[in-house]
């Protein structure tokens, strides 16, 4: 009966070791995922007609850092007595992202009343709506993504990296006005309509296109659309 | 007297720097908004399975691009301004915002080449969703419909759009 346990338990802990070595094979050798099911359901889906003219592309590469210190706090009558650092407790992260950033101008609402026209016919103005940008992807490098965790702490779990990559991206979405992503906009949507506008007929230095505003540091805060990722400048 | 152990959820301050700057003129008739849950298993032989369950966002973005037009591109024919606009496409290949993926469930420890793959299932489910001969068709109305009524307010009522099929 001894020697029957003996062997089962044998059995069992070869059993746990084999099982714990395909982890290992995954994690380290880059090989194919053995015995994986990938599998994609139905979410949502909206569609959308619009009219948005992008006339300007910007790619970020931001490194999304995070430290994770615990800190041990006392307080005694509302006055810190111990704030310290927890020893063997840290662990921190290092996340590339890189972010693609369009700005456009949106013509869905676009009418008469935004183009001026000479009473000879011969000149034309025309005030486009405010340029207005949009986070159109991004994309994590998950094989230069970094991580060191100390001996008793557990490694990021994927919920806590996604987290810090959205707040990667909306630092690069407050860094914006910095970046004059706006500018390029408007100067590129004028190169883009003025050759557009010529063709039906008007000399090109007879067209005038200009914005609702000039926009500058005193425009902030940013407002955020519907869309989230979208940014406007307040009026 | 309180005792506590604290620790910080927010990330660090680092630059972002621009890697690419691009005049572009790429005009949307219609965006499809998409989120594909995208499931993962590594079977187990003595424990339970690994199991990790993320849910992608992206927006696939149809339109013409302005770059592909021909130099007459806009003419007058008589009294009728005509516009002949390069074939609807997909405007990036890049439509996944991968900073809105959210984490649905996890299970084991996951590799960066398991995630990368993930992100790729979730590309081609997109596309195969949403680029259907359907949708293709309602963003050719709509850029008829938009480039018509453009055109109307620069004071030109007889107006003609369509599509440069040979391109």
């Amino acid at each position: 009966m001894k020697i029957k346990d003996f062997f089962f338990i044998c059995l069992l802990l070869s059993c746990f070791t084999w099982d714990a070595c395909t982890v290992d094979q995954t994690e380290h050798h880059e090989q194919p995922l053995p015995n994986v099911v990938e599998d994609s359901v139905d979410f949502i889906l909206k569609v959308r007609q619009t009219s948005r003219l992008y006339t300007a592309e910007y790619q970020v590469h931001k490194i999304v850092t995070h430290a994770d210190v615990k800190r041990l706090k006392t307080t005694v009558l509302g006055y810190d007595v111990i704030d310290t650092d927890l020893p063997l407790g840290d662990r921190k992260i290092a996340i590339p992202i890189d972010v693609t950033l369009k700005a456009y101008i949106d013509f869905s609402h676009f009418s008469e009343k935004q183009v001026e026209r000479s009473s000879d016919g011969r000149h034309i103005h025309i005030v486009l709506p405010d340029p207005k940008v949009v986070v159109t992807s991004s994309k994590v490098d998950h094989a230069s993504v970094r991580q060191f965790s100390a001996l008793l702490r557990s490694d990021y779990s994927d919920a806590e990296m996604t987290n810090f990559t959205a707040q990667g991206v909306r630092a690069v979405l407050y860094a914006v006005p910095q970046m004059g992503i706006l500018e390029t906009a408007r100067q590129s949507a004028a190169a883009t309509l003025i050759p557009l506008v010529a063709s039906m007929g008007y000399e090109p230095d007879h067209i005038v296109v200009t914005f609702r505003k000039d926009f500058t540091g005193k425009d902030l805060p940013l407002l955020f659309d519907n869309e989230k990722s979208v940014v406007r400048f307040g009026k | 007297m309180s005792v506590s152990i604290e620790s910080t959820d927010t990330i660090g301050i680092t630059p972002a720097q621009i890697r690419s700057i691009e005049r572009i003129g790429q005009w949307e008739f219609l965006s499809i908004a998409d989120e594909e849950l995208v499931d993962t298993v590594r079977a187990r032989t003595f424990s339970r399975d690994d199991r990790l369950i993320r849910i992608y966002h992206g927006t696939l973005r149809l339109g013409v691009d302005l770059s592909q037009c021909s130099d007459s591109w806009v003419r007058m024919h008589g009294d009728t301004l005509v516009a002949i606009l390069p074939p609807v496409c997909l405007l990036s290949n890049q439509f996944i915002d991968e900073a809105r993926t959210r984490s649905f469930y996890e299970s084991g420890e996951w590799s960066a080449r398991a995630k990368e793959q993930m992100y790729w299932k979730a590309v081609r489910r997109m596309r195969d969703r949403c680029l259907t001969e359907k949708n293709y068709v309602l963003a050719e109305r709509n850029a008829i419909e938009q480039f018509t009524a453009l055109f109307r307010t620069f004071g030109f009522q007889n107006v003609k759009v369509d599509f440069d099929r040979q391109h």
